[in-house]
């Protein structure tokens, strides 16, 4: 189970009208390793992301083709309960966006969702999520004020916080420090490289050297089609194709 | 395609620049130390101990050029193959151009006119100086087929070398003292002729690293 990937995507194609967001997709993503998504906007990354839980199902005329298997299981039909694909399936957005309530009742919002009720096992696991977010130390004697009075980094790291609260396998992250400064940031660098070793990572970058620095591998997207994929060193030092070169060296004209 | 980062291309081109005159100054260094052997010019001498200084200007300029380059750009693949080869091609032409003070020194503590061993030394100059000038062509082209033939052409520098050092022996054993303790000074010049050669494989190194990413060992 280990080495078997958390993801097959086989033939994906993903069309908004007559939009074509996304080409005949092949990609198999490993299972703990943090896989960089590049590519300019527009090229399909946030489609490919979003497609992984869902979050597709929610535009009216997307249209997804292909298939999409988490570990062993179709998961992009509808007869896959997207609740529990998101369960298994956390994301964390470009913006940090904290619910507007205490940073307890945030990372408790998933648990209690699935009628979690005692309040010791709540305790556990908001502590246990925070930990893991590295955020603890820095909000464990204001758990009930608001979230919205965190700094923006934090609020970042609460909002991975309320993801992990749900144990999921697989943590989706969209640009996660782009709205944030160099030290924000810096941490959750360091904590995608920590938590690698419990799941396995997604993430779209706009930075080069992010994506060099925290992934295992890289998948450079162009026009809706999967350009090059493969060991971040490779992809970072010796590209296969052209067009990989040039985004990555800053010459795509 | 449009020029995305015309002041990274510019600083990239004037590195290139400044290893092309490197090479030049190493060329000229090699080609005025045979004329110094040929004609035992002692003022040649000092002229090249001189000389060597602006090589070593060039190094440190190079590397300077290089570590801010890589501060302020970032470079990945090709970008910083392109550096990385600038780097260590600068320090094998620093080590030839090394060489030169060397025979230089040998040439200045030499009293009187030995007129066989320059000879043999200067067997060594077109081999020398045909490899330094077709590296040189092969990194301003980034041409991997000619930098793999240069490494070839060391095969003639070693088996000169081979030759030599069997002939030293012989006069070590053979001949009076005097003689042996000619030929024992003698001996380091070609050595550095044959390291010469060395670091002109390692170049031809460099070149297909920066060519194709690979580490190949050549000759």
């Amino acid at each position: 189970m280990e080495n078997k990937p958390i993801f097959t995507i086989d033939n994906l194609t993903v069309t908004y009208g007559q939009t074509v967001a996304l080409e005949n997709i092949n990609l198999t993503v490993n299972r703990h390793a943090v896989t960089a998504l590049i590519g300019p906007s527009g090229c399909g990354k946030s489609t490919f992301i979003r497609c992984l839980n869902r979050m597709n199902d929610l535009i009216p005329d997307c249209h997804v083709d292909g298939c999409i298997c988490l570990g062993d299981e179709p998961c992009h039909h509808e007869d896959y309960d997207v609740i529990s694909l998101r369960k298994r399936v956390g994301m964390v957005f470009q913006k940090p966006n904290p619910f507007p309530m205490t940073i307890f009742d945030n990372v408790a919002y998933g648990p209690r969702c699935q009628g979690i009720k005692n309040k010791a096992v709540l305790r556990d696991i908001v502590e246990n999520a925070l930990k893991q977010a590295a955020l603890h130390d820095e909000v464990k004697d204001r758990l009930d004020t608001s979230a919205l009075e965190l700094s923006g980094g934090q609020q970042q790291r609460l909002c991975i916080a309320r993801a992990l609260a749900m144990e999921p396998e697989v943590l989706l992250m969209d640009e996660p420090t782009s709205a944030l400064d160099p030290i924000a940031t810096q941490k959750i660098e360091n904590l995608i490289s920590d938590l690698k070793k419990r799941y396995s990572i997604i993430i779209v970058t706009h930075s080069m050297q992010q994506a060099a620095r925290i992934s295992d591998y890289t998948a450079f997207f162009y026009m809706g089609k999967l350009i090059e994929y493969g060991k971040t060193d490779l992809i970072f030092s010796l590209p296969k194709h052209k067009q990989t070169e040039d985004y990555i060296t800053g010459r795509f004209g | 395609m449009a020029v995305l980062r015309p002041y990274f291309d510019e600083a990239l081109e004037a590195l290139k620049q400044n290893m092309l005159d490197m090479f030049d100054y190493v060329i000229t260094a090699f080609d005025e130390m045979f004329h110094m052997l040929e004609s035992n010019d002692k003022t040649l001498a000092g002229h090249l101990i001189e000389a060597d200084r602006r090589v070593n200007v060039q190094e440190q300029r190079i590397n300077e050029d290089a570590f801010l380059i890589i501060l302020k750009q970032c470079p990945v693949a090709s970008d910083l193959r392109r550096i990385m080869t600038a780097v260590k091609i600068a320090n094998d032409l620093e080590r030839i151009a090394d060489y030169t003070v060397n025979v230089a020194v040998y040439v200045l503590k030499t009293d009187h006119e030995n007129q066989k061993y320059r000879t043999q030394m200067c067997a060594y100059r077109p081999p020398l100086m045909n490899m330094l000038r077709l590296i040189k062509e092969a990194y301003a082209t980034q041409d991997v087929a000619l930098a793999e033939d240069v490494s070839e052409q060391d095969y003639a520098v070693d088996t000169l070398y081979q030759r030599d050092i069997e002939h030293f022996i012989a006069i070590a054993r053979q001949e009076t003292d005097d003689e042996a303790a000619e030929a024992a000074r003698s001996l380091p010049v070609i050595k550095h002729f044959e390291r010469a050669g060395d670091h002109v494989t390692n170049i031809a190194e460099h070149i297909v690293f920066l060519h194709s990413g690979e580490h190949k060992e050549l000759n």
